[in-house]
């Protein structure tokens, strides 16, 4: 089942980096946290566009539309099977530590304080600072640039980024724990998405093995499928006893 | 099944969404060729 994952965030990552031929850059917004600023990018950052759409003053009706479709289907399924910011940081892998309690509500602040600040401020405000604009965007823009423009932008990004691959050491999935706002969006789907991981109770033995392998730390069998659950299904391989499975419809 | 059924409703919803608002396709197409800024911090 894992290697069955890597392979379709690998599929993934190269679909949204299609767009190295301007003709299949498309209007369709990514399935993740996926940087549009990348000179690759085939796709948009759904998050970057509801701020670019509220910066207009536009209704975000199309965005919404997508997000409502990405989370219906999967949830926050996204984040553990088509992100491309969930799957560098599965490549850094991370101590497998319980979520903290309290902390994983700063995702909804982080969404809430990025949309106020896009409406107050006109601007992609949470671009600035976002690490995967760092590394999908900042890194491969100054690849591909030769490096000739290093703005103070740019050395903020270089920064952040460090900071982040740090965090992703520490911590796994640190960044969708914690402060990823899309999602903070697409937790808000995840208990209605037609992708789910479904427990048997009467196989389940609560020994909460499938527990200690979660990378985003979940500490309870009730929140598989929470709003902290990726559905990455490292809990389905870890149960020997069968007792989850993947849900679909 | 309530909720594979709001999970339907949503997918629903999102699909009537798009469609009314297809025009911003080349809204958002134009965002994905011309280089966010912020992002790359220029």
């Amino acid at each position: 089942m894992r290697s069955r994952r890597h392979l379709v965030q690998a599929g993934a990552f190269i679909t949204f980096n299609l767009g190295i031929n301007t003709s299949l850059k498309t209007g369709i917004p990514c399935w993740g946290l996926f940087c549009y600023a990348c000179p690759f990018a085939s796709t948009a950052c759904p998050f970057g566009s509801l701020q670019h759409f509220i910066a207009l003053g536009l209704a975000p009706t199309y965005l919404i539309g997508w997000l409502l479709v990405q989370g219906g289907l999967l949830g926050r399924g996204v984040c553990g099977w088509l992100c491309p910011f969930g799957a560098l940081q599965d490549l850094f892998g991370g101590r497998k530590v319980r979520i903290h309690s309290k902390l994983r509500y700063l995702k909804y602040v982080n969404l809430a304080i990025a949309i106020i600040a896009t409406y107050v401020l006109l601007d992609t405000a949470f671009c600035w600072f976002c690490p995967s604009g760092s590394f999908f965007g900042a890194v491969p823009y100054l690849i591909t640039t030769g490096g000739e423009i290093f703005t103070l932008g740019i050395m903020i990004h270089l920064t952040i980024l460090a900071l982040a691959v740090g965090l992703f050491i520490m911590v796994s999935r640190f960044w969708c724990r914690y402060l990823c706002p899309l999602g903070a969006i697409y937790s808000f789907f995840n208990r209605y998405s037609l992708f789910n991981i479904k427990l048997d109770e009467e196989k389940c033995k609560r020994c909460l093995v499938c527990l200690e392998s979660c990378p985003m730390g979940i500490r309870k069998l009730e929140e598989i499928n929470g709003s902290d659950c990726i559905k990455c299904g490292e809990c389905v391989n870890s149960c020997k006893l069968g007792a989850l499975k993947y849900e679909i419809f | 099944m309530r909720r594979k059924l709001v999970g339907i409703l949503l997918i629903s919803l999102g699909i009537i969404g798009i469609y009314l608002s297809l025009e911003y396709y080349t809204l958002v197409r134009g965002f994905v060729i011309i280089l966010c800024r912020g992002c790359i911090g220029i």
